[in-house]
């Protein structure tokens, strides 16, 4: 590699807080901002006041947690609130699959659908195994080429 | 989500085929850009917390934006005694990782690229988060370059000796 930044150990430990500082602090303004920004309104907002939404476009995704003749239950989760929003849809869906629905919102609690993605429960968990392989060549491949150096706390190259 | 499987060896096939022209993607490098796309991805940690029953995503989105990114990467970075140009490889990666996400299909919704500077969602809905049909390919070219390298290195062998 060509150019080589020299930085001492305290300047390094200085520069690694305080952009971790600037992350942390992304972080607070897209908490504090991010519903004032949303092209639709968040599930906390919906169970705060569901009558205010009503006829409504919205978009929400969960978990299946019942499924009936005509309409299934997604569990939707945000921050400290869960709510079960029922889906007016007669699409073969199964306990456990992922649905994302965007459709119109009928007070309390019912969504009838325009567009709807549905990722069955066993196809996701294939997502994670794949995953979980990928992480590990790439665990192989670093390894195999770089090293930890534990007195000056960096990763140096292996010798071939 | 692409999968880690995806994104790791579509940065590394990016590697190879970059190789040929430019020496600095070959070697003990590809690797770096390959840890680079999977920065984005650290957003993940969020599924810890789901497990726990605590949803912290609203709060960690901005992981995979390109200037949390660019943030996370300049930390990883300084861990490395050559510091720039693994900040410029983790850059590269990163960027393969946006590039792959963004054709993925949701009803809704995007990737927050212009963050924190603008709000505007991008997404080009073409693939479904569970596809299978990219790492299937992706394993298949990388196993295709992969062997050609192999069987190059051998002849190369047998040719000095």
């Amino acid at each position: 590699m060509g150019s080589v930044l020299k930085i001492g150990s305290s300047s390094r430990i200085f520069i690694g807080l305080f952009l971790v500082a600037i992350l942390l602090i992304l972080c607070v303004y897209h908490y504090t901002n991010f519903e004032e920004h949303s092209e639709y309104p968040s599930t906390k907002m919906i169970q705060q006041n569901p009558e205010s939404y009503d006829g409504r476009i919205i978009s929400k995704g969960g978990t299946v947690s019942e499924v009936g003749d005509s309409s299934f239950v997604i569990t939707s989760m945000d921050r400290d609130v869960r709510y079960n929003f029922v889906i007016d849809s007669k699409e073969e869906v199964y306990l456990g699959d992922s649905v994302e629905v965007l459709g119109t919102f009928r007070s309390p609690n019912k969504i009838t659908p325009d567009k709807m993605i549905v990722v069955r429960a066993q196809s996701g968990k294939m997502v994670y195994v794949r995953s979980l392989i990928g992480l590990l060549i790439l665990v192989l491949v670093f390894f195999r080429s770089w090293k930890f150096d534990h007195k000056g706390f960096v990763f140096i190259p292996r010798r071939v | 989500m692409v999968d880690w499987l995806s994104h790791v060896l579509l940065a590394w096939i990016i590697c190879q085929i970059l190789q040929v022209k430019f020496n600095f993607f070959g070697g003990k490098n590809t690797a770096i850009v390959m840890v680079g796309a999977l920065i984005p991805d650290f957003i993940k940690i969020g599924l810890l917390f789901q497990w726990m029953d605590i949803d912290i995503w609203n709060f960690i989105t901005p992981l995979h934006t390109p200037a949390g990114a660019i943030i996370t990467a300049a930390v990883i970075s300084l861990f490395f005694e050559e510091k720039m140009s693994a900040f410029k490889l983790l850059l590269f990666g990163t960027a393969t990782h946006f590039l792959f996400d963004l054709p993925l299909a949701h009803v809704s919704g995007g990737m927050l690229m212009l963050f924190p500077f603008h709000w505007g969602r991008y997404q080009v809905y073409l693939i479904p988060t569970d596809d299978y049909i990219v790492p299937t390919l992706a394993f298949a070219v990388a196993l295709v370059i992969y062997m050609v390298k192999r069987g190059k290195c051998t002849q190369d062998e047998i040719a000095q000796s």
